[in-house]
């Protein structure tokens, strides 16, 4: 089927060649790749595309790296569309093996204006249609008010038809309503093009991308885009302006990496991504031994360059690293040990271990490999069945052995204590780790968004939402950082924003857990919502399903809060409900007096107990309980107070211990 | 999230029927064959499954529970309890959660199909172990729910010690409900519920 010219999509109308979409309430500007997935999937409308079959279609060589461009094209694809995950209309997902496009697509005559290259094309709409070009046909369709762009409202309509560079900006830019108030000391690190690599060998250039970003966020003064959204719209196109806009940043640092052997030949250029002009670029050679003093020297020219068109001072002190190993194995199992990290999947934290270890047979003085294996230790429970404890010791006892070998890791092991020591609820040590690890990486988002849910959990729902804030400054296209930032913009009663961030979240690949959903769901009193939740928690597991529907009458209707009280007691008696669900449930019906009690259950279970939602105002009654300090000190918060300040909100007086 | 028991019944107690295998890995041979045997054993002997709930559990004995590795299972569940009970307490816990599983997932058995369950091209390290057996569950209104088997071994030997459908692993879940009653009210009385709700599930016939 020939559509290079164009085709309809339901009541879309799709022009490859300029990239737009138009529909009823006007025309969307589709990025190249984005483009190329709905042009590949329309050549086959019902059938299943393969995944692998679109990555290779789309990103040829670099497809070899990740799925996660196309996940984000398709995420796109959907928000132009107006589509759902859920309940598709246009693009189905299959799991595990990839997309079918549900709507029929008719082939559309070329429009001469827009393409006069296809201006002979013959007209080849189906006899009695209307053959006017897209604007006609937009207008058309209007009275089309059921599709779902339609039924979004005004803020849908603006992130759908024209407006994902916006929303890819975020709510400041969108706030603002200006792209030309993007600092000019800002920058992204895209992954350099392992030039004539093997499929699997682009770690090298996303290792020597990730070491150079590293460099340069160190540097006072320069804001440096994070890993994830840099990766990640590199991914999605190529148009260096189209980057600097979504990641709303001036400059733009692109390059290729070409081994041979020992040689190694590096191409950088340093791009205006406002003005679209190229600030610098160079090349350099070298062998495989010098990569670390080509890193610095990369990052040093790149500060040097940035001083003379920034106008706030960048420090003139160079960037000297020492090289971490003189094992350059080890440096290239180091690397692709981190590319298996990031993936965040069981199979693949499993293979980074492997890597890690194999690093430091070959190097068992090489500090950073401790901490990295220490990290895919610590990260492995929350992806596997491995049980936490045991992944945390052999965690502590790595990064001990680290330590023993190379003094310098201190600084950058204390994110892996930090984690470990909150896991555990031993609040204060992790405090002090935090604090520590910030001072090493104050831009690091990972380590932004669980300081976060740290501080919302001791209590500090502010400094919660504002960390989360910063998280998303310098990595807005994580769907980690904005699902993080909904939830802490939740604790704060920002709901419309936890509720924008949340499907900022779900766009980016990333929908919401089913805590965060349930407390969004019943703020929004959309117990609809929740009940298949519930009942799907309740019936996945063999558990009664009996004091659902109490439960949520209850919630919509004050009355009948006596026949959810007496069934979920009845289910409590029978150990039908999740200890976490009935503290909650108890909080939601207004129990304080029995929440305490599955509270104080629940903390035998620490990693499903969220300490976070207790101060939440769905705890207020909680909180002013008199036996909230029996809770508290069960968590062991007021030696965290005792030690860090209380909360302005809580008083300790005798025994007791309530907050507002 | 309708029908998930169904996927992960069908995931805990059967497996699957034969799909395509880029990659050899006896995980999925296992899972593969596993859900041939039991398709056939159902479409010869439903009448008499249907009313015999001693029969299944037999079924499940002779079929299941070879390929699952229930002993390491119920250690990562009880993770740390696991460590301090006797090794009595430790055989109890296996027969009551097993007896359980077979009571309350039994009957789901009978609603399996060949064409119910495909398994997908490995993508794992067949050397390493735990490896993931990556599977598609249809239940009946047509929705296709990703169940995947975890399983340890070597070689040809692999056995399940966990299933994970849409992301919810049983192990973490079953985990988690357990590790406060333990801490509460004691092993025993864990293991004393699992036995009551074994006992007090009715034959397939009678639900």
């Amino acid at each position: 089927m020939e559509l290079k010219q164009g085709f309809k999509l339901g009541s879309f109308e799709v022009r490859p060649l300029t990239g737009e979409v138009s529909g009823a309430d006007g025309t969307a500007h589709l990025e190249p790749k984005v483009m190329e997935v709905l042009a590949a999937l329309a050549q086959r409308p019902g059938d299943v595309v393969e995944r692998e079959e679109l990555l290779a279609r789309v990103w040829g060589a670099r497809a070899a790296v990740a799925d996660e461009p196309l996940t984000r094209c398709i995420a796109e694809l959907r928000r132009v569309l107006g589509d759902s995950r859920q309940t598709p209309v246009f693009i189905q997902t299959i799991p595990k093996r990839g997309y079918r496009l549900l709507c029929p697509v008719t082939p559309l005559a070329a429009r001469p204006a827009a393409a006069p290259a296809a201006a002979p094309q013959p007209e080849a709409e189906p006899a009695g249609t209307d053959p006017r070009p897209a604007a006609a046909s937009a207008a058309r369709s209007r009275h089309r008010a059921t599709h779902p762009i339609a039924l979004g409202g005004a803020f849908a309509a603006a992130l759908a038809l024209g407006g994902i560079a916006l929303w890819a900006m975020g709510r400041g830019a969108a706030e603002s309503g200006a792209t030309d108030a993007i600092a000019r000391n800002t920058i992204a690190v895209l992954p350099f093009t392992d030039v004539g690599g093997s499929a699997d060998s682009a770690y090298f250039g996303e290792g020597l991308a990730d070491e150079i970003l590293n460099r340069l966020s160190a540097v006072d003064g320069l804001q440096v885009v994070a890993r994830t959204s840099s990766f990640a719209v590199r991914a999605s196109t190529d148009d260096v302006r189209s980057i600097g806009q979504r990641l709303s940043v001036a400059h733009v640092l692109e390059g290729t990496v070409r081994r041979d052997g020992e040689r190694v030949r590096i191409g950088v250029q340093l791009v205006d991504a406002q003005r679209g002009y190229r600030v610098w670029s160079a090349r350099y050679d070298g062998v495989l031994g010098d990569i670390f003093a080509l890193q610095d020297e990369i990052a040093n020219t790149i500060v040097a360059k940035l001083r003379d068109t920034v106008p706030t001072d960048l420090p003139a002190t160079p960037i000297a690293t020492s090289a971490p190993t003189t094992n350059l194995d080890a440096y290239q199992l180091l690397l692709r040990g981190r590319q298996e990290l990031n993936r965040r999947d069981e199979n693949s934290l499993r293979r980074s271990i492997l890597l890690f270890q194999q690093a430091l047979e070959l190097d068992p003085r090489y500090g950073q490999a401790y901490v990295e294996l220490a990290k895919a230790y610590v990260l492995l429970p929350s992806y596997s069945a491995e049980i936490q404890d045991e992944m945390f010791d052999l965690a502590l006892a790595t990064l001990a052995a680290g330590v023993e070998h190379d003094a310098a890791i201190d600084d950058s092991m204390q994110v892996v204590l930090a984690l470990v020591a909150y896991a555990r609820w031993d609040w204060i040590t992790a405090e002090i780790a935090f604090r520590r690890a910030l001072e090493h990486g104050p831009n690091d988002p990972d380590l932004l968004v669980w300081y976060s849910q740290f501080l919302a959990a001791v209590g500090r729902t502010a400094d919660a939402a504002e960390h989360a804030r910063r998280a998303r400054e310098v990595d807005l296209l994580s769907p980690v950082v904005n699902h993080r930032l909904s939830v802490a913009e939740m604790w704060v009663d920002a709901d419309d924003a936890a509720a924008h961030y949340a499907r900022v979240a779900e766009e980016l690949g990333m929908g919401p857990t089913p805590d965060a959903y349930i407390v969004l769901k019943l703020r929004q009193h959309d117990y609809a919502a929740v009940r298949p939740l519930l009942i799907g928690v309740q019936t996945m597991f063999a558990r009664p399903t009996a004091w659902v529907d109490p439960l949520l009458a209850a919630l919509a209707h004050p009355e009948r809060r006596q026949e959810g009280v007496e069934a979920l007691a009845r289910a409590e008696q029978a150990r039908d409900v999740p200890p976490k669900y009935l503290f909650g449930s108890w909080l939601y019906l207004g129990e304080p007096e029995r929440a305490v009690d599955a509270g104080l259950r629940l903390v035998n279970d620490r990693p499903s107990f969220n300490v976070e939602f207790v101060f939440s105002r769905e705890a207020r009654e909680l909180r002013r309980h008199p036996r909230f300090g029996e809770l508290v000190r069960a968590i062991g918060l007021n030696r965290y107070w005792d030690r860090f300040g209380w909360p302005e909100t809580c008083r300790q007086s005798g025994d007791t211990i309530t907050c507002a | 999230m309708p029908d998930l028991a169904r996927a992960l019944l069908l995931a805990t107690l059967a497996a699957v029927a034969p799909g395509a295998l880029a990659q050899p890995f006896a995980g999925n041979e296992i899972v593969a064959r596993t859900a041939d045997e039991l398709a056939t054993t159902i479409a010869t002997r439903r009448a008499e499954l249907e009313n015999d709930r001693e029969a299944i559990a037999m079924l499940v004995d002779t079929l299941i529970l070879p390929r699952f590795d229930m002993r390491r299972g119920s250690r990562a569940i009880l993770a740390e309890h696991w460590d301090s009970a006797s090794q009595a307490d430790r055989d109890r816990f296996v027969t009551a959660f097993y007896r359980y599983l077979v009571a309350t997932y039994g009957d789901l058995l009978l609603r399996f199909k060949p064409e119910t369950l495909r398994v997908l091209p490995f993508d794992g390290d067949a050397g390493h172990s735990p490896a993931r057996v990556h599977t598609i569950i249809t239940l009946t209104d047509g929705t296709e729910v990703d169940v995947d088997f975890v399983m340890i071994g070597a070689e040809r030997d692999w056995r399940v010690v966990d299933i994970e459908a849409e992301g919810v692993s049983y192990v973490r879940t079953y985990r988690s409900q357990f590790r406060v009653d333990i801490a509460v009210d004691g092993l025993g009385s864990v293991v004393e519920w699992l036995e009551q709700k074994a006992a007090s599930v009715p034959a397939p016939s009678a639900r």
